[in-house]
């Protein structure tokens, strides 16, 4: 058995929801407001019917019946909202319903302990009228298209489960089949103005003499054929809150509750087919305040083990301002990973893994000492930030050609983080550096060669800088470079080997 | 006696059943006596540097180099191990000392840098890349770490990190101020001394001659098997 609720003037109800509403309304079917007067009216409340308003009519007809005649337009929104109450009302009568169209749900209530059906129908209508002002019709058939058009009729509620169906069908006008114009054409000009007419014609003949058009008509109408639904299913929810009786302040009972929520979670996304493409942790301090971090699962996985070693390497070195009073998680679905893997370049043996150990060293050192470094796109010296290894990884196309050899000169540089302060003698003649006096290096300089003078942000008052850098050999070994900011200021910016 | 060599053959024919192809090295005190006498041989870093130092097997190598020294060290070698392979290796900077701007850009994108603040963090950090298993080589810079922070680290530590390396299959290069890893399965020494001129050349050009100091297997074995004669 199939029910369908119905809610007439389903785009002027959306906007009116107020039952204390009496002025006569309209809605007009474009939205362009600059066009009102030519706008045609598509749907009207009872206040402008009684005033002889009449939808096709342009705006400005229906304003010179009615003065008063107020104007709306579309509302998606309001709409929208008016499909949600419908859509949250369907799920609460039955699991298998379809969205027929805007303002039209089909129930399945095959299975569905709804008891007698006048009594579920009235108590649908009361239920949308009372909480959303929605004026609703119900109607009960043994097919859907058979229930939509007792729904069409209905007043409000109406059944033809169990009864003779061409009782009730007898009367109907045939546009109610909302058939093609054609179709109604011809039968307008045999004179069949009912369904029941319809029905008395032959099934043969109606093939013949109008097409598969009207036979489909046909057979909807008498109950032979029955069309499968389009059942909706809401959208799966994989997270979980918790909320802590009492204030937790160490890790193990966080971590407990993790991993039953994982558990959860992970048998939810098996079921769905799908894997947790990324862990969202939120936590919630008993003080206010809250922590939230997001994990990247490299190969989509629902191992629930694995999940929970990357959040607990993450929280062994998390420490939280208040205590923790309550967790969510949140899996974000995603196929399995497809990739190829190419056949000269070997790629991570076990990309999780490697995630997990990437985690571990950034709770150890700070996610800023680990990873890929890129040189930013300035002469500051030591200008660099540091990208996330994975997402640096997968930028790398896949035919990236093979490093070629470096054509520098000269020896790379280990620097000094941060430079050091040093006292430097400079020659009185061609002020160059001939002496040097720091924590780490000491002595006379045998030989340099600078300086080189670079600067930078010149545009920027704050930001601006300026040196001379200085490559020297120490008379007891060992090469350095000096850099000199402003008059007298020199460190040791590293040394070279 | 007799019944020791026994013994001993005994033994030896029951390693060869089970490890089969594997080398059974057993140096005698005097062939390791001698071996510390000869000159130990010069090796040029020209081309395929990760063959010429012996660390395409796991474990773990050692290269020592005075700090102060202008020795064409870490940078000069990475960079020679990363366009000979194409897979990803870590440095473990112990100091934080790394100049990316002293490297091609090239070959930034191809190694994963830890930065850590002190020698324990080194080898927590080691300790987890090893275990890891992902990457084939890691580097470990402890070169301008301070010699009193390297010495705390205990012997056992290193004798660990060597068992997990050979576990996983990684193999791990250290660069260290002065000798320091016990369990190394091969140590070499960089001494050479650069001036200024050495800003002229190209760095490929550059010679990196780095002398085997040692190559043998660990001495447990040789001590157990020369206690056993």
């Amino acid at each position: 058995m199939f029910a369908v609720i119905y809610i007439p003037d389903f785009f002027l109800q959306a906007q009116l929801r107020d039952p204390h509403d009496t002025k006569p309304t309209a809605l007009v079917k474009t939205a362009k407001k600059s066009n009102d007067s030519k706008a045609r009216i598509m749907a009207l409340n009872q206040a402008a019917r009684d005033l002889q308003v009449e939808t096709g009519m342009t705006a400005a007809q229906g304003q010179a019946r009615c003065g008063e005649l107020r104007i709306l337009h579309p509302s998606e929104e309001a709409e929208a909202e008016a499909q949600r109450i419908l859509l949250e009302l369907s799920v609460s009568c039955s699991r298998d319903f379809e969205e027929t169209g805007l303002g039209i749900c089909t129930l399945d209530l095959m299975g569905t302990r709804c008891g007698d059906e006048w009594e579920l129908g009235w108590k649908l209508v009361e239920e949308l009228a009372k909480t959303s002002s929605l004026r609703a019709q119900i109607g009960f058939a043994e097919t859907p298209d058979l229930a939509l058009m007792v729904a069409q009729q209905a007043d409000p509620v109406r059944s033809i489960a169990g009864e003779s169906d061409d009782e009730f069908l007898q009367q109907l006008p045939i546009e109610a089949l909302n058939p093609p114009p054609d179709i109604t054409m011809v039968l307008t000009l045999w004179g069949i103005h009912t369904i029941g007419d319809f029905l008395a014609l032959p099934q043969g003949d109606v093939a013949e003499r109008l097409g598969p058009d009207a036979l489909d008509l046909w057979e909807r109408v008498s109950g032979k054929k029955s069309r499968l639904l389009r059942l909706v299913r809401p959208p799966e929810d994989f997270s979980q809150t918790v909320d802590f009786d009492h204030e937790v302040d160490t890790l193990e009972p966080l971590l407990f509750m993790m991993r039953r929520v994982l558990e959860t979670i992970c048998a939810r996304l098996a079921a769905a087919w799908l894997t947790a493409g990324e862990i969202r942790l939120a936590l919630h301090f008993a003080r206010g305040g809250g922590y939230e971090r997001a994990f990247r699962v490299p190969d989509p996985t629902t191992e629930v083990e694995l999940l929970f070693r990357m959040l607990h390497a993450h929280l062994e070195d998390f420490e939280a301002k208040a205590p923790i009073i309550t967790v969510r998680l949140e899996a974000l679905p995603a196929r399995g990973a497809k990739r190829q893997f190419h056949l000269f370049e070997p790629g991570l043996r076990d990309p999780n893994r490697f995630a997990e150990t990437l985690a571990r060293l950034e709770g150890l050192l700070g996610s800023e000492r680990v990873g890929i470094p890129e040189m930013l796109d300035c002469h500051r010296p030591d200008a660099f930030r540091m990208r996330p290894f994975q997402e640096a990884i997968t930028d790398q196309k896949s035919n990236a050609p093979k490093p070629e050899k470096s054509f520098r000169l000269g020896l790379p540089l280990r620097r000094f983080r941060p430079p050091i302060f040093a006292n430097v003698a400079v020659s009185s003649t061609d002020q160059r550096p001939i002496q040097i006096s720091s924590v780490r290096v000491k002595g006379a300089i045998a030989d340099c060669r600078g300086p080189w003078a670079i600067s930078g942000d010149w545009w920027a008052k704050e930001s601006r800088w300026s040196r001379k850098e200085w490559d020297v050999e120490m008379a007891g070994g060992g090469l350095y470079r000096l850099a000199c900011e402003g008059k007298d200021e020199w460190k040791v910016e590293g040394i070279y080997g | 006696m007799n019944s020791n060599r026994e013994k001993i053959l005994d033994l030896r024919k029951m390693l060869r059943d089970k490890h089969g192809s594997a080398q059974l090295f057993a140096p005698t005190a005097a062939s390791i006596a001698a071996a510390d006498m000869e000159k130990p041989p010069e090796t040029r870093l020209d081309t395929n540097c990760r063959k010429a130092l012996g660390i395409g097997k796991a474990g773990i190598h050692e290269m020592i180099a005075e700090p102060t020294r202008a020795t064409a060290g870490l940078a000069c070698v990475m960079e020679r191990l990363i366009f000979e392979n194409s897979e990803h290796l870590a440095l473990i900077d112990g100091q934080d000392c790394f100049d990316p701007g002293s490297t091609d850009a090239q070959f930034l994108n191809r190694f994963l840098w830890v930065r850590c603040r002190d020698a324990q963090d080194a080898i927590k950090s080691a300790d987890w890349l090893l275990r890891d298993g992902n990457l084939p080589l890691v580097v470990m810079d402890l070169q301008m770490n301070p010699a009193a922070e390297l010495r705390r680290i205990p012997a056992s530590s290193w004798y660990r990190l060597r068992a997990v390396a050979e576990e996983t299959e990684t193999a791990c290069l250290v660069f260290s101020p002065e000798k320091l890893v016990p369990a190394a399965h091969s140590r070499w020494s960089l001494s050479q001394r650069f001036s200024l001129s050495a800003f002229d050349e190209r760095r490929e050009d550059i010679a990196i001659t780095p002398v085997l100091e040692r190559a043998r297997p660990a001495q447990e074995t040789a001590d157990f098997l020369a206690t056993a004669s």
